[in-house]
């Protein structure tokens, strides 16, 4: 794999900003899910979600639901520790052993808070290079079960 | 090709499979077929379609064609990713910024 290709499948970092304390961003983010989330568009039910739950005890299920009262499993909670970051495994419309892991720090700075969503496990992990090879924790898998994600609402889009 | 397509195209096990195969170096068919349980054939079809999304290339060399991952396919990809968490994120920063102003006016 050339150098493209090599930081095409690097954890990917996303930070945005809200005029909020951590605490109330915390609350937001977790409690507030179904308010801010974008549905329609990312969820495995599209536009027959209506509602995603964010649990706060560890080994409990983000879930899904549609109008029709059907549940998906997202992913499971791994650390809940506010108001500073929240963890969970990742495997919207896929199997749990297909899981990535998804990390939000809520960080305090200069006008409110630093939200900071890290997800990784698609090929670069902390055992180095030869869990690349992994077939288990391969990008390729990761990446597949976004399909599930979008395919069920999202006809494909000319680029 | 849409992005959306590329994910469906990777939805299919064996060719997340070939896929693999490929990141090690370029192979020509048989050579895949080898390494994995479906037939030639079978293998040939899922070269076409993974290729058709952009995520695979092939170039002839003597009377063989060798498949390789196409780097640009997975940008794509990566590209999709960031969107999908960006978007998100954006969302919960409008819907924090709203609860904001609504708790400062009376």
């Amino acid at each position: 794999m050339n150098d493209i290709a090599a930081s095409a499948i690097a954890p990917l970092v996303k930070t945005v900003t809200v005029a909020v304390q951590p605490a109330r961003a915390f609350e937001l983010f977790t409690e507030h899910m179904t308010r801010w989330w974008p549905l329609p568009t990312h969820s495995v039910g599209g536009d027959r979600a209506t509602a995603v739950t964010m649990p706060t005890r560890v080994g409990e299920r983000i879930v899904e639901t549609t109008a029709a009262g059907q549940q998906h499993t997202w992913g499971t909670l791994t650390r809940w520790d506010p108001p500073r970051e929240v963890e969970f495994t990742w495997h919207p419309g896929q199997a749990e052993s297909h899981a990535t892991r998804v990390s939000v720090r809520f960080r305090e700075v200069a006008g409110g808070t630093e939200v900071e969503l890290t997800h990784v496990g698609w090929g670069v992990r902390a055992d180095g290079p030869a869990a690349r090879d992994n077939y288990d924790s391969g990008w390729e898998l990761v990446l597949a079960r976004f399909a599930g994600l979008v395919s069920s609402q999202e006809t494909p889009a000319a680029e | 090709m849409g992005t959306y397509h590329v994910l469906d195209a990777l939805g299919d096990p064996s060719r997340r499979q070939i896929l693999d195969l490929l990141r090690q170096g370029p192979l020509p068919v048989g050579e895949l077929a080898a390494g994995l349980p479906i037939s030639r054939p079978a293998v040939s079809q899922h070269l076409r379609v993974l290729e058709e999304c952009g995520l695979v290339a092939h170039e002839s060399v003597g009377t063989r064609n060798l498949y390789r991952v196409a780097p640009e396919g997975l940008v794509a990809l990566r590209q999709w990713l960031d969107d999908f968490w960006g978007s998100a994120l954006d969302s919960f920063a409008e819907y924090a910024r709203r609860e904001h102003v609504s708790r400062r006016q009376p």
